[in-house]
């Protein structure tokens, strides 16, 4: 019963991010190329006049039907990358603040795990193991066909952030869900060179003992502690009446019983609604229920393989699978890539 | 897409209005045929013709600016649609054989028309010829519309390796060399002034290394703040000489910020690769690991 009451989520219809900061970013690019507003907000029932007068506030869908229409409009590979650019510290009041006080580097780089409010529909975990440590990106939404999109742009835009206030390049290494691009100069240019690709998961690595590097004091925002206590309060104020985004909230509660899983109608149960509503609002939100199985699976079996360096054997005993070929072809399904081939990418 | 359609209103209104007249001077003057008589064969073929026509006109209103070429091109195409208007028409209404008018309309009106489109198109083939000096830098001898990236008007990475490979696959084998250039600390000018300032400043650093490059050079986006120039002919060192001489050029650009009295002054640094009869893949990788060599690690402020 305890657990009921803490299942509370917002949905893809549900209008929480404000359109004047990121989506506002977004519109700005397409302006400067002269293209009309008419175009990019398109199927959105938004008007570009309500949205600069402030106060819009956009649902998921809407975010991702802005997100098309520029693409398609902007005609080059190169948009989620401008935009990330120009993403942070950006102006989303406290925020920001937070971001240009940080003091390190890990510190600055926690702001955007602990405000999901800086990634809209894209939530940032971090995880480490002895050597490294890691932010992955997570769907928190069902955002579909824009996911390699919004990770672009908010990977370029941490990447930006970090070597802009740090003036150099850090070493990085990314590795991606999606097949290898057509665009990958993009990547390269924007991101760095070290990049995996096909990997089944979005994440940002850099090593453990980078973490703790001051940032050098020009680039810091000169102001007192007290302000940025009162940015921190502030945004801690914000986050507080932030539930979850429905995806998140699912694979959230799929992973919290490991190695245990809910089936469909008791994770529908949590819900409280009926298996086949659960399932609709599910695919509402571009996922199915063997998607969340496979995907918090597989977030789970890459951390015990990095951080306890589990074998075959091992992960297939603690799936309770009965045979370690069994686990090897259910792994490949769930990342693309064999187990043996994901350490030998990851090494 | 369209957006020179604006600038020919008055032309489009014209012809709508031409086109609306003939069809009311053929009902008041012809009788309406029965729906027996009518031929939907030639319907379709007219009708159909003078649709393309139409369609032709937009499309070159869409696409054109103000001038003499495109008027010679709409007069053409205009009374040619003119003549398949009236010629479609026919096919609905009778007009009395004693009266010649439409007779006239049509064999004036085409043979007139297909004078002023060839007329029109010989000057356009003299417009494309200046055109293409200008764009020489740009595309050299092989145009891809579909690769050119839109701030810079350059071809894009994908016109690169096309472009490298087609030389690198020429049997006389002269030498080809590849520069790959990066804007040091490009993030500087989108953080101090705003991406739209960061657009203004590639797409003029692209108009600035046109100028520095030899005649027979192809400058390309290859992504980013990174700009690629292919040298044919070229050796090593003749493409250090160049890429010190871009070097100089770049350092002494002073972009003017616009609304500010400020003038910003950037630095490029510069990746080198010749070709050893390797593709243009790996010609590429063989610059950019140039390029990382050249390039300090620490930003320079």
């Amino acid at each position: 019963m305890d657990v009921r009451r803490r299942v509370d989520w917002f949905e893809n219809d549900t209008r929480i991010y404000p359109a004047h900061f990121h989506a506002s970013n977004l519109m700005d690019i397409l302006l400067y190329r002269d293209i009309s507003s008419h175009y990019f907000l398109k199927k959105t029932c938004l008007y570009y006049d309500d949205i600069s007068a402030g106060g819009v506030f956009l649902n998921a869908d809407q975010f991702c039907q802005i997100i098309e229409n520029s693409q398609n409009l902007y005609g080059s590979s190169e948009l989620s990358f401008r935009w990330g650019h120009g993403l942070f510290p950006g102006h989303f009041d406290g925020f920001s603040q937070l971001l240009s006080h940080s003091q390190t580097l890990d510190e600055l780089l926690l702001n955007f795990c602990i405000y999901p409010q800086l990634t809209p529909m894209m939530t940032l975990k971090r995880w480490e193991d002895e050597k490294t440590v890691y932010f992955q990106w997570s769907d928190s939404i069902g955002v579909g066909k824009q996911h390699s999109f919004l990770v672009e742009a908010y990977t370029t835009g941490i990447i930006s952030l970090v070597n802009w206030l740090f003036e150099e390049k850090l070493p990085w290494r990314f590795c991606f869900s999606g097949g290898k691009p057509k665009y990958i100069e993009e990547y390269e240019v924007n991101l760095g060179p070290d990049i995996q690709f096909d990997l089944g998961v979005d994440m940002i690595m850099i090593n453990r003992d980078l973490l703790d590097r001051k940032i050098p004091q020009i680039n810091k925002k000169s102001g007192s502690l007290a302000a940025k206590k009162i940015a921190k309060q502030q945004c801690d104020k914000e986050s507080s009446y932030l539930s979850s985004g429905f995806v998140q909230s699912v694979l959230y509660f799929q992973s919290s019983r490991f190695p245990n899983s809910f089936n469909l109608s008791e994770m529908a149960d949590l819900f409280e609604m009926s298996p086949a509503t659960f399932k609709r609002k599910l695919s509402k939100h571009n996922f199915s229920f063997q998607r969340v199985q496979d995907l918090a699976r597989l977030n789970a079996s890459i951390q015990l393989i990095q951080k306890k360096g589990l074998k075959n054997l091992e992960l297939a005993d603690y799936w309770e699978i009965k045979d370690v070929n069994n686990f090897r072809r259910a792994f490949k399904r769930w990342c693309g890539m064999t187990p043996s081939e994901f350490r030998a990418r990851m090494a | 897409m369209l957006s020179s359609l604006k600038h020919h209103k008055h032309k489009i209104w014209f012809l709508i209005l031409l086109m609306a007249s003939v069809f009311f001077i053929n009902l008041v003057k012809g009788d309406v045929k029965s729906l027996i008589e009518i031929d939907w064969l030639d319907v379709m073929g007219e009708g159909g013709s003078a649709f393309a026509m139409a369609l032709w006109i937009v499309f070159i209103w869409g696409s054109r600016p103000l001038g003499r070429v495109t008027n010679l091109l709409s007069l053409g195409l205009g009374f040619m649609l003119l003549a398949f208007w009236q010629d479609a028409l026919d096919e609905f209404i009778r007009v009395p054989s004693e009266q010649m008018w439409d007779q006239g309309v049509e064999s004036i009106a085409m043979p007139l028309g297909i004078v002023l489109l060839t007329y029109g198109l010989y000057h356009w083939h003299q417009e494309q010829i200046s055109i293409n000096k200008q764009l020489r830098k740009r595309e050299q001898f092989y145009r891809e519309h579909l690769s050119v990236d839109n701030l810079t008007n350059l071809g894009r990475v994908d016109f690169l390796k096309n472009q490298l490979d087609r030389l690198l696959l020429n049997p006389i084998s002269a030498p080809v060399s590849l520069l790959i250039i990066d804007v040091a600390n490009f993030n500087r000018i989108n953080r101090l002034f705003g991406i739209k300032e960061g657009d203004r400043y590639l797409h003029d650093l692209s108009e600035l290394l046109i100028l520095n490059s030899r005649r027979q050079d192809l400058v390309c986006r290859y992504a980013g703040d990174r700009f690629a120039i292919v040298l044919p002919d070229t050796d090593s060192t003749k493409a250090s000489e160049v890429a010190a001489e871009l070097k100089m050029a770049v350092k002494s650009f002073a972009f003017k910020v616009s609304q500010s009295d400020l003038t910003q002054y950037q630095e490029v640094f510069i990746g080198e690769a010749t070709s050893a009869n390797t593709g243009s893949k790996n010609m590429i990788h063989l610059a950019n690991e140039s390029l990382i060599k050249n390039k300090p690690l620490k930003r320079v402020a």
